[in-house]
Parts: structure tokens; C-alpha cells; sequence
């Protein structure tokens, strides 16, 4: 088998919070809302040698055409009506200080790119892109891992919906800046990958300009085992990294021991998939797909792959899916093949028909389709090119994630012949006062931080590290600073705010934790009553007198708890056990566990 | 940078730059920038003082092949001859260095067109490379003139032409062709066509499906909307850019386009002159013409300077047609010399009337010629086409008269929809 060992590295993508890259809107819509939609055509450009990006050409033979929604914070440049303005000058000091972060040159000049990108994306068709900082490194557990490139480009449109011929993207995200951020393969496992990545990721939040949104943070995943590089994109879940390369190693090693298969029956001769229409055979199935595709006018085909039997679909190999991700990327509903046959409501007798009719042999796999005439010939030669790029192992591609940790077939890998000039936007000097701003501005690197909160607020190092991660850096520092116990404030932040956000859509902002600490100071409140407070506060808006009375209401005092109990024990109705429900039950209010059995245990005694 | 390291375009190098090491292409050195192609296809340019060349070596032998010229293409039954001026239809990127560059292969073109070389055979005919801002009339007249030769093989004539001064040369043409046998339609494009998201190539298909109908007018296709939907036919002499960079700039003012382009095919609203049997060109203008912008603090001096030397004059005042009183007399002096004065509004839209205020009677008493609705850019080319091909005794008459279109009788456009959606 050729698998070699796993190479990894990351591209890193976050989204700033300043204004947008090249024209003067905002980050966010206002409202959600569509004022109106246009549509465009997008043609791959050709380069000098009237070569085609694979990429690109991939797309044109999708043949899609794109709808945009026009938010609020778009204007004409979004739509590609206008000339790009200048840069906006915060997401470029953001970008200089995180290139500065991660140890990179940071150049003099910037001059911006078009990356060319058909899939709809971008209006223009290109993604406009600028190298900032060249040549970093992080440290890691692992070592050190280097960072090639820190760029500062536009964040594309987003995606609504549609897989087939229209598809549609809303405007608001297109042009926020966008920090990537790639490494060298220089990642050692899964492991190393998440925590490269969170480093990364935290470096954004530590210096202020990071936008803490869901999705705000994306990161591609590019990995080798010695069979072409795998492009993941877009993946949005830091514990989601580790999956996907593990799925990933899974899917390529399956896929080699599926091809030496083939490979021992075929020998080296190359596979040429030729599909036939084959519609009489089906005219009269009781397939619901086939008759559907009859009603829309499709066609149904089908081809010999020889040597392909039991490689389809056959325990964990799966090659079947292989294809049919491709005919799905085309737009239609899948493909059927011989592993998986007779099912779906396909007659086993028009099976053998066919079987028959295209000449099967033992090992031979078969592939039935129902596809537009018009497009059987694009379709044929997007299956004959994956095929071919299967048996000879070369698994290069951009793939997609999907949220249960599996990836799918997206486009191929593009060339480097995607990059051309912006020539829209003169060369860029930046000025010596900018250097300076953020050279004063780079963020503490996260250990040092880490470090600092533990030795600083008697914190937990897992607890630090959250903070810090989470975005809450600040607002602890705040908060801790303002009570005595920083530990609870710790609780407070990472567990109790997001439960409470969970529960009620609601968070409180920080002055009134403020107040709820000062309150819980001078009433000596237990961390029970503390968090109960935050959460009723929060909940139902109350501050002050108010909320300490709703508290008193709600949550049993210690003076309460020993009235019942006293009573109780003495009536023998209540043990260690049963403390807690017996009270709460009692009195129809909360209770503070820890305090309930430590005045059980004080009066029982 | 050592002066015997002197690298050529295409060239690798390798460089240090502060602490980071660089691989790449050598594209240029402009203002002591060195600009590389990394490896990663990004440019940097990189101060010539702050770099050390490591390592240079030749090109890898990466030679391009010749430029591919087609100028024909297709095997449909309709001749469209596309003559370009510039304006390129499409380009080639140059991923090494940058460069865009025009494309004259005509099967590139139409590849991307799908469906048009089997209707249509198309033909290429090179004006030359000229700035749409450095057009003058004597380059109408020439263009007019291949326009006329090509016509007599072709059923019809597509013009690529740079947007900004497109609506002063397709009217200088739509004048000098009294009668013609095939339509000719001007295109241009809002993007350039280096970027995927051009509009030149459907604005392209749109001119060539306007060119084989029996429009025997001049013409300009361009986008009816921001979307990549439909392509408008605009009257050359109703026509106006309005907007500076988006892709529906053009308008037709004070009336609607005579056509449309759409997936459904084409559609032309009747009225417009059709196509005749035999074409009568006249290749003579007047090119001692000049537009005057008023503004308040245009003194008689100004206007007297501007005219100095002209035949005539398309003033463009305030509102119904007015400029300040200040200038009356010397209005009045130049036109009894001889001067052909005239007004047009600076509102665009909508018909001058110099009766309703006492400022436009004066003005016409001095001699000032109201053109009603003709659009100031559309006057000024009508003007010297008119010097040259009428009598001089018959110049306001012929000025008022619509020969081409150029009047809006009847002012039909009833939403003031400037900014479209
Ligand atoms: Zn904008």
C-alpha cells in the first residue's frame, strides 16, 4: 500500500470585527432582511496558454447561474457594480499584529490578488487577497510548527441554498475581512491540528479584532498520505478537525485496498466508463427514481466498470459513493451500481437484461443513471475523470464537511493558475506609524497569559485556557478584579453564563454582574445563592432591593433550612439521603445542597 | 541588489528580505519595487534596497506559444461582421505576470457563447487599438466608412467600443447613415472581461442576435439591469451613460429601449426604421463644433473664447433651457456674426422650453436655437453633421427636425428611475 505518513496543515480563517475590507459597510446587516435580489453568469477567465483552472472549469461545466440577496450592509461594490475602495485601514493593522503574533516579515508593500472562484461566491468571480506577514512559527507541544503565510482577503458570500442549476447567496458576509492564516504540513496528528488551530485562533481573540460570532472562525484542513493532497474546507468546529482527518485516513486507506483489488484484475490498462441509453429496458420499472426522471424527461444510462465488483459497496469499502458524489455535484440525485442491486425497486429480470445487453463478467460492476440528455456527456466525463483519478490513486481534491465528522467530494484541487493582479488597487505602502501601532499592540502569546491567570487569580489551567479561547479574557480580568473569589467568577463565565444563555436566550452584561458580586459580598451569599442570583437577575430583568427580595423568595436561607429540618429529624422523617428532596419538597424553593447537608450534619449530630 | 544580477521578466530568484527567504518569478522593478510571483501565485513587491538576491537562474524554458488569431468563425447562414475599436470583448490573463491582454481569437469568443456559430458566422475586422476618450470625429467618419464597406457582405455590423464615449460615436454614425442595409450595434462592457464576472460576454451575444434583425438603425446593446438577465437595444441618439461603473449605465432617456434580448430571444418594439435595399452614407462633418457646460460664474469673456473659431455652439443651461442674463449680449453679438447658438438642458431628462420664463424669450430673441428634448452630447455631434451635409439658412430648421430619432415627441418614460432598483 502506498500510504505514506499523514502530513498535515491548516489554514486558519478568521473574521475580523471592523468594518468591511474594501468599501465602507458594515460587518453586520441590521436587519434580516432581503431588499432584492439580482442574478449573474460567471466565466473561469483563461490564462495566457488558454489553459483553464481544473477548478474553474469544474464549475463551468456545472453550468449554474447564481441569485443574490441585497442586505443592508451591502452597497454597490458587494455587487460588483462598483470599483473596490481602499482598504480599510483596522483590518490591516489587525492583520499586521497578528502576523507580528506569529514571528512572520511583515511586508512594506502590500499588493492585493484575484483569487479566481466561479462557484457563486463572490460576484466578481474572484476573491480579492494580500499577503501580509511571511515566514512565522508557533510553538506547540509538538515543536514548533511554521506559518507560511498570514493574508488578509474578503470573506465570500454566503450560501442560502441550492446544489443545482440556481443557487443562492446572501450578501451580508461577502467583503468582511478575513485573516488566513496557513501553516507548513508541519502537524504531527489529529491532535496537534486542534490544538495548532486553537492556538492560532486564540493569537485572533488576544488582540481585540476577532468577531465572536457563530461560524466566525473557519478552518481548512489540508492533509497528505502520500496519495495527493485533501483540501477540508470550511471546517467550523475545532473538535471537528481531529474527526475528519481520522475519517479521512479511514476513507483513503479503504479506497487503496479497494483499487490494488481492481488493480490485480485489470492489471494497468485504464478503465473507460461508456454509458449507454438503456431507457427501453426501464421504460415500464417501478422504480420511483427511474420513473421520475422518465416524467422530467431524463434518460436512463448505464456502463460497464470493469473489475469494479465488490469495491462499490462491500464492507468499508466504497468506492460506489466515490462516484456517485461526483454525479451529485452535477446536480443530480445520485447513481446506481451493482453492489448495491437488485433494491430501490429495480426488477432484478431487467437487471440481467442489462447485465446481459452490456456484457458483464464476473468481476465487472455496472452503474445505472437517470440523467437530462443534455447533460449525460458532461456527466460521463466528470465519472470518467474520477474514475480515472481512483485507480491511479491520486485522491487530490477539495472536499466538504459534513456535522456527523464525514467528508464528501466538493471540486478539484485548484491550480496556481488562479492568481492574477488586482489592478483595481494600487501597491499599498504601509506607513512606519501603523508598524509601530502594532508592534505595541501585539497580543501576550497564550502561555505566558495562561500563566499570568493561574499564578494572578489562583485559577485552574484548563479554566485559563478557556478564558482566554473563549473570548472572556477581559470581562474576567474585570469581574475578578471586582470580587473575592475568582474561582466562582471563573464558574460563572464558562458555565453558568452559557447555561443560562441556553435556557433563556438572555445574558447578563457585565455591570450588573458587578452588582450581583458587590450584593453577594454584603449578604455573604454561598456560590449556590450567587449563581441562583445571576440566573434570576438575567431571567427576569430584576436588580437591587428587588432581585434580593425575588432571591430570599426563591432560594431557602440557612436560618429556613434548620427550622425544617430541626423539625423533621426530630420526627424521624428525614436521613442523609434524603435531605434534599425532603426539602425542597417541604418548601416548594430551592435549596443549596452544599449548605442543606452541612446544617443537617451540624444539627443531627 | 547587485547590477550584475540584473534579472529578466520571468526569471527565478531567490531573495532575502528581512528575515524570511523567498522563492518566486521575477516580474518587474517599477519605483525600486521588485515584484515576485511566489511560488503560492501571490505577488509581493519588495523595496529594491531591503532584498539580497540568494539565487537566480534563466526561465525554465516556459516559452509562450504564439497568440492564437481566428477572425472566423462558425457556420450559420447570417454574416455578422464584428469590428472592434479597443474596447476588447475578451481577454486572456497572463497568470505569470498579470497581464491582460485582448483576445482576437473570434472561436475563444463564441465558445462561450453556446449556440451562436450555429446560426451565425462571424467575422473579425481590427478598427485598431484606440482609447474610447481619444475618439474624434475624424475617427467616426472612418469607422463610418468601414461600417459601409463591410456592410455590403455582411447581414449585419457589431462595433466593440469603450463605453464612456460610445454614445457620441454610435450617434455621429447613427447621422451618417441615412439609410442602411444591415443594423449596426455598438457593445461595450461596464467590466472588463479579464474578470469571470464580465458583462461584455452576454452584452456580445446580445449585439450580434440585435444585428440580424431588420433594425436598420445604429444601435447600442448593453444590460438592462444589474442581473446578467436581459440585454437592451438603446437608439444610439436617445441613449446616455448614466452611471459611472454599473453594468445597466446605459439608458434610453425620455422614452424605453426599441429592444430587448432574453432567453426567450429577441424582441423589437415597431417604430424604429427598418433595413433598406441600398445604404446612403455621407462621410462629411463639421468638426468646429463645442458643448458648453453654464455654471454662474461663466463670464461673457469665457463664452466669447469658447466660440472663438466654431460654426456652432450646443449651450447647456439650467432647467426649461436658461443661462444667467449676464451673457445676453454677447449672445446676441455672436449670433448676429454668424454663430449658430443653441440650448440644451443640463436636467438630462426632459424637453427645453424657452417660453415659460422672460430669461429663455430674451435668450431666443438674441438668436439662441431651443433643440426641445435632443440630448446635449446628441445636438452637439447632430450639429456638425449638419454644417456639413445642409445649407446654412436651413440649419435651426433642420436642427428642430427629427431625422433620426434624436426628438422625443413624446416623452413616454413616466417613472424618473434613475438609480433602477
Ligand atoms: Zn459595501
Amino acid at each position: 500500500m502506498p500510504v505514506e505518513k499523514l502530513k498535515v496543515g491548516l489554514e486558519v480563517h478568521m473574521q475580523l470585527n471592523t468594518g468591511k475590507l474594501f468599501c465602507r459597510c458594515m460587518g453586520n446587516a441590521a436587519e434580516n432582511r432581503n431588499y432584492f435580489q439580482f442574478t449573474r453568469l460567471l466565466r473561469p477567465t483563461l490564462s495566457e496558454l488558454g489553459k483553464m483552472d481544473l477548478a474553474a472549469k469544474y464549475e463551468m461545466d456545472r453550468d449554474r447561474n447564481f441569485t443574490y440577496d441585497v442586505t443592508d450592509n451591502t452597497c454597490l461594490v458587494e455587487f460588483d457594480e462598483e470599483p473596490p475602495h481602499d482598504v480599510d485601514s483596522e483590518a490591516l493593522k489587525a492583520s499586521i499584529i497578528m502576523s507580528m503574533a506569529l514571528h512572520c516579515t511583515v511586508v512594506e508593500y502590500v499588493s492585493t490578488m484575484r483569487k479566481v472562484v466561479v462557484d457563486g461566491s463572490n460576484t466578481s468571480g474572484f476573491q480579492r487577497t494580500s499577503i501580509i506577514g511571511i515566514g512565522g512559527y508557533i510553538e506547540t507541544s509538538k515543536g514548533k510548527v511554521r506559518i507560511s503565510t498570514v493574508c488578509l482577503e474578503e470573506d465570500s458570500a454566503r450560501k442560502i441554498d441550492g446544489e443545482k442549476s440556481t443557487v443562492t447567496y446572501s450578501l451580508d458576509r461577502l467583503g468582511i475581512p478575513l485573516i488566513e492564516v496557513s501553516t507548513e504540513p508541519d502537524i504531527k496528528d489529529e491532535e496537534h491540528a486542534v490544538e495548532v488551530a486553537e492556538k492560532i485562533g486564540s493569537i485572533g481573540i488576544l488582540s481585540g479584532y476577532a468577531r465572536r460570532e457563530v461560524d466566525s472562525i473557519r478552518q481548512d484542513v489540508n492533509m497528505s498520505m502520500g496519495m495527493g493532497r485533501v483540501e477540508i474546507k470550511g471546517v467550523q468546529k475545532l473538535s471537528l478537525i481531529s474527526q475528519f482527518i481520522r475519517y479521512e485516513k479511514t476513507r483513503q486507506e479503504a479506497i487503496s485496498r479497494a483499487i490494488e483489488i481492481v488493480r490485480k484484475r485489470i492489471g494497468e490498462k485504464s478503465v473507460v466508463v461508456n454509458f449507454k441509453d438503456v431507457s427501453q429496458v426501464f421504460e415500464n420499472s417501478s422504480s420511483k427514481i427511474l420513473k421520475s426522471g422518465f416524467k422530467a424527461g431524463n434518460a436512463v444510462y448505464s456502463a460497464i466498470l470493469p473489475g469494479f465488483a465488490g469495491t462499490l459497496k462491500n464492507g468499508d469499502l466504497r468506492l460506489g459513493k466515490e462516484i456517485s458524489d461526483v454525479v451529485k455535484a452535477f446536480g443530480l440525485g445520485g447513481i446506481f451500481h451493482s453492489d448495491e442491486l437488485p433494491a430501490y425497486g429495480i426488477e432484478e429480470e431487467k437487471l440481467r437484461t442489462i447485465y446481459e445487453k452490456l456484457g458483464k463478467k464476473e468481476n465487472d460492476a455496472v452503474l445505472i443513471l437517470s440523467s437530462p440528455r443534455s447533460k449525460i456527456e458532461v456527466i460521463s466525463s466528470g465519472i470518467n475523470s474520477r474514475i480515472e483519478k481512483l485507480i491511479s490513486l491520486d485522491l487530490s481534491e477539495t472536499r466538504g464537511p459534513r456535522d456527523d465528522g464525514e467528508t464528501f467530494f466538493l471540486r478539484p484541487l485548484p491550480g496556481k493558475e488562479r492568481m492574477y493582479p488586482e489592478t483595481d488597487i494600487p501597491v499599498k505602502h504601509i506607513p512606519e506609524e501603523m508598524m509601530d501601532f502594532c508592534e505595541k499592540n501585539v497580543p501576550e502569546s497564550v502561555e505566558d497569559l495562561q500563566k499570568k491567570l493561574i499564578q494572578e487569580y489562583g485559577i485552574s489551567e484548563q479554566d485559563a485556557g478557556v478564558i482566554i479561547k473563549s473570548g472572556n479574557l477581559i470581562r474576567f480580568r474585570n469581574l475578578a478584579s471586582s470580587y473575592s473569589d475568582p474561582r466562582s467568577v471563573a464558574r460563572i463565565l464558562l458555565q453558568k453564563i452559557p447555561e443560562i444563555r441556553e435556557k433563556s436566550g438572555k445574558e447578563p452584561d457585565e455591570r450588573t454582574l458587578m452588582d450581583i458580586f458587590e450584593m453577594s459580598t454584603g449578604e455573604n451569599w454561598s456560590r449556590f445563592v450567587l449563581e441562583k442570583a445571576i440566573e434570576i437577575s438575567t431571567v427576569s430583568g430584576l436588580r437591587g432591593n428587588e432581585l434580593k427580595v425575588e432571591v430570599g423568595k426563591q432560594i431557602m436561607t440557612e436560618e429556613d433550612i434548620e427550622k425544617l429540618l430541626s423539625r423533621a429529624i426530630m420526627e424521624g422523617a428525614v436521613t442523609e439521603k434524603n435531605v434534599i428532596p425532603y426539602l425542597s419538597k417541604a418548601a416548594r424553593k430551592l435549596v443549596d445542597p452544599t449548605l442543606a447537608i452541612s446544617v443537617f450534619k451540624r444539627i443531627s449530630r | 541588489m547587485l547590477q550584475a544580477d540584473k534579472p529578466e521578466k520571468g526569471d527565478f530568484l531567490e531573495v532575502k528580505y528581512k528575515s524570511s527567504t523567498l522563492r518566486g518569478t521575477y516580474i518587474g522593478t517599477e519605483k525600486d519595487l521588485l515584484t515576485l510571483k511566489l511560488e503560492n501565485g501571490y505577488n509581493v513587491s519588495l523595496p529594491v534596497s531591503s532584498i539580497t538576491i540568494l539565487k537566480h537562474e534563466g526561465q525554465k524554458g516556459q516559452v509562450n506559444s504564439g497568440e492564437r488569431v481566428n477572425t472566423i468563425t462558425g457556420s450559420g447562414r447570417t454574416r455578422i461582421t464584428i469590428i472592434t475599436t479597443g474596447g476588447t470583448i475578451a481577454s486572456r490573463v497572463d497568470y505569470s505576470t498579470g497581464a491582460v491582454k485582448p483576445v482576437r481569437d473570434l472561436e475563444f469568443l463564441s465558445s462561450s457563447l453556446p449556440g451562436l456559430t450555429e446560426r451565425f458566422t462571424l467575422e473579425l475586422s481590427e478598427y485598431g487599438e484606440i482609447l474610447s476618450e481619444n475618439m474624434k470625429p475624424e475617427n467616426w467618419v472612418s469607422l463610418g466608412r468601414s461600417a459601409k464597406e463591410l456592410m455590403k457582405k455582411s447581414d449585419g455590423i457589431v462595433i466593440t467600443h469603450g463605453t464612456d464615449t460610445m454614445s457620441y460615436t454610435s450617434s455621429a454614425l447613427a447621422f451618417m447613415f441615412e439609410k442602411q442595409t444591415a443594423p449596426i450595434i455598438f457593445v461595450g462592457s461596464q467590466r472588463s472581461s479579464d474578470r469571470p464576472s464580465s458583462d461584455a460576454f452576454l452584452n456580445f451575444r446580445g449585439a450580434v442576435e440585435f444585428s440580424s434583425t431588420d433594425f436598420g438603425e445604429v444601435g447600442i446593446a448593453m444590460h438592462e439591469t444589474i442581473s446578467d438577465d436581459a440585454i437592451v437595444l438603446h437608439r444610439s441618439v436617445r441613449s446616455r451613460k448614466m452611471h459611472t461603473s454599473r453594468r445597466d449605465a446605459f439608458r434610453t432617456i425620455g422614452s424605453r429601449p426599441v429592444g430587448r434580448f432574453h432567453a426567450d430571444g429577441v424582441s423589437l418594439t415597431p417604430g424604429y426604421r427598418k433595413t433598406a435595399e441600398e445604404t446612403t452614407f455621407s462621410h462629411k462633418l463639421d468638426s468646429k463644433v463645442a458643448l458648453v457646460y453654464f455654471s454662474p460664474t461663466l463670464t461673457p469673456e469665457d463664452l466669447e473664447n469658447i466660440c472663438n473659431n466654431r460654426k456652432a455652439v450646443v449651450l447647456m443651461g439650467t432647467g426649461l433651457g436658461h443661462v444667467s442674463t449676464d451673457l445676453n449680449n454677447s449672445i446676441r453679438r455672436l449670433t448676429r456674426d454668424g454663430l449658430k447658438i443653441m440650448m440644451a438642458s443640463q436636467c438630462i431628462q426632459g424637453s427645453v422650453n424657452m417660453n415659460v420664463y422672460s430669461t429663455g424669450r430674451l435668450l431666443q430673441e438674441a438668436g439662441v436655437i431651443p433643440l426641445g428634448s435632443i440630448l446635449p452630447e446628441v445636438a452637439y455631434v447632430k450639429s456638425m453633421y449638419v454644417l456639413a451635409n445642409y445649407d446654412a439658412d436651413d440649419f435651426e430648421k433642420i436642427m428642430q427636425e427629427n431625422l433620426r430619432g434624436e426628438i422625443a415627441e413624446r416623452e413616454i418614460s413616466f417613472q424618473l428611475n434613475l438609480g433602477g432598483q
